[in-house]
């Protein structure tokens, strides 16, 4: 069960807010808006899921506490006075003799306002003087005090020392972590970044988030997401990939009358990417054209598709299915109809080809209100084409795709063609799924969505069954 | 009397600011920095007088502010007839 904190982007980061009844370490450099974090943590949950909190601050005094909290809004002495808050001012010593005390102060305290919500300001305090031993005891001993109480708490750490090649026993007691930093930001600014490294019974988004401090208090903008394509992301159609973790990053699947690339290096294996794609749009009675590859023949991609379920030869029947090919390969004869050959073509005659053949014959179909789906091997094109004419009709191919409302899937490698030519195809994209092999492993990554979300790197398993590969 | 009236005011004034604030004496001391033996009369005035509430034991003294009782809603007619 969780606890929303009220604070715009971390509960995103937390998946809905943190563990009921944890003990979470907030650790930071000063300046970093810890007690602010703590604070509004407190305020929000009297506000709006009427938990009671009490602030306990060693250093600093209550009535400063008060006062820079009333420039966010928040009106402490009146949450005070309703029993809601108690912002306590005391020494670590007593408060830790208190606690251990049977209806000592602390439980008095907890008690009378039916608190479920602590911050400590700050648990670095409790380390000055004894040994490394001691203190461990002493932080074990707040741990399991605050786990009686059921207290959902968040205890400050000045920022512990990074480079250090130790981990704090602090990190391996309570049970979450988040570290708030500051760092250098186009020369004259600071960069402030939020990240959960810890949290104990709950999926989190992994990475550094950017925060600001607004007159709102701290406000987290999610590092997954960009400024997202409006027009784009109100579309409620999707196609479905085929591979549930796929589909589930893409929040559904691909969108319907849209481009996507798939970027890969030579190593990675996108064969069942594509597949498992192609699988789905035939089975949902889509029209296909695919262009041909040098490496996969018509009846290569035929018997892939066999494996994830497709039925070519039926498509090519019911003249479903149909292929541009570019090299000189026997066709089987029944499949013939449903092939262009191109490679006699040069790049103009192949350009009015296009114009006068395939997309007339789309655009009938899709006056009768028939699906189109197109996977395009760029770097078949690029090959037999050159980048060149690439450059030339990349734009107007998939903005005359995209006007007639077809799902386009492109395959490129960015790497190959250059970082001018992949910026090019990347604009005219309205997604990007990257994949490529680092070491022994293969990853994915969304780096570009029409909702503006990124995805992190996800590791690409091979798996048995279809669709034989899975994203971790 | 006369002479520790201005540290009774920091005092006090210390405790109305922050009124969940415990103390030691020498919290005290070091929170209004003044000497803890100055302040210990001082706290002793201010627990007599109700403006501090004394807590813990003799050895380990802790001290925090005792709110005044406001009379928010006064029965004028009630006080009246009981009169």
């Amino acid at each position: 069960m969780q606890t929303a904190t009220g604070i715009t982007g971390l509960d995103n980061i937390l998946g809905g807010g943190l563990p009921k009844g944890s003990a979470v370490i907030v650790e930071g450099a000063p300046g970093t808006g810890k007690t602010t974090l703590g604070m509004q943590f407190l305020y929000n949950g009297i506000t709006e899921q009427n938990e009671a909190g009490i602030f306990i601050t060693f250093e600093e005094f209550p009535d400063q506490i008060y006062h820079d909290m009333k420039s966010f809004g928040w009106d402490l002495r009146a949450l005070e006075r309703k029993n809601q808050l108690r912002v306590i001012g005391i020494s670590p010593k007593i408060l830790l003799e208190e606690m251990q005390k049977s209806n000592g102060l602390f439980e008095q305290m907890v008690n009378e306002i039916n608190c479920e919500r602590l911050v400590i300001d700050s648990i670095s305090l409790l380390r000055t003087g004894d040994s490394e031993k001691t203190i461990r005891e002493v932080l074990y001993t707040l741990r399991n005090i605050l786990r009686k109480f059921k207290l959902t708490s968040l205890l400050i750490q000045e920022r512990s020392d990074l480079d250090g090649n130790s981990v704090p026993f602090e990190h391996y007691i309570f049970d979450g972590l988040i570290r708030l930093s500051l760092k250098e930001h186009l020369e004259l600014f600071r960069q402030r970044t939020l990240e959960v490294l810890k949290m104990r019974g709950t999926c989190i988004m992994e990475g550094e988030h950017i925060y600001r401090i607004t007159e709102n208090g701290i406000y987290v903008l999610l590092a997954s997401k960009t400024a997202a394509d409006i027009q784009e992301s109100t579309s409620d159609f999707q196609l479905k990939t085929g591979i549930p973790s796929l589909d589930a990053i893409l929040g559904g699947g691909l969108d319907k009358g849209t481009i996507y690339m798939l970027d890969t290096n030579s190593k990675a294996n996108y064969r069942h990417i594509v597949a498992s794609i192609l699988a789905q749009r035939i089975n949902s009675g889509d029209r296909i054209l695919s262009l041909l590859s040098s490496i996969q023949s018509i009846e290569e991609l035929a018997s892939l598709l066999e494996k994830h379920k497709a039925d070519v030869g039926k498509g090519i029947e019911e003249n479903r299915m149909y292929f541009i090919e570019h090299y000189k390969r026997s066709i089987p004869e029944k499949w013939q109809d449903a092939v262009y050959h191109v490679h006699t073509l040069d790049n103009k005659s192949y350009n009015l080809f296009l114009k006068n053949e395939i997309y007339p014959k789309m655009n009938s179909d899709l006056n009768k209100h028939k699906n189109w789906f197109i996977y395009y091997d760029l770097n078949a094109i690029i090959n037999e084409r050159g980048t060149e004419y690439v450059l030339r009709h990349f734009a107007t191919e998939t903005a005359a795709a995209r006007s007639l409302g077809m799902s386009v899937l492109v395959l490129c490698n960015f790497k190959e063609v250059g970082i001018q030519v992949a910026s090019f195809l990347e604009r005219s994209c309205n997604g990007v799924l990257k994949t490529w092999v680092d070491g022994s492993y293969q990853y994915l990554q969304i780096t570009k969505a029409s909702n503006g979300e990124i995805s992190k790197p996800y590791l690409v398993e091979n798996i048995n069954d279809c669709p034989y590969i899975r994203l971790l | 009397m006369t002479e520790t009236f201005p540290l009774q005011m920091e005092c006090t004034m210390l405790f109305q600011s922050n009124p969940y604030m415990i103390e030691t004496p020498e919290g005290i001391s070091v929170r209004l920095g003044r000497k803890v033996e100055d302040i210990l009369p001082v706290i002793d005035q201010l627990c007599n007088q109700g403006i501090l509430q004394r807590l813990g034991d003799e050895l380990t003294p802790l001290y925090r502010y005792q709110e005044p009782v406001i009379i928010t809603n006064l029965d004028i007619q009630g006080e009246a007839e009981r009169a």
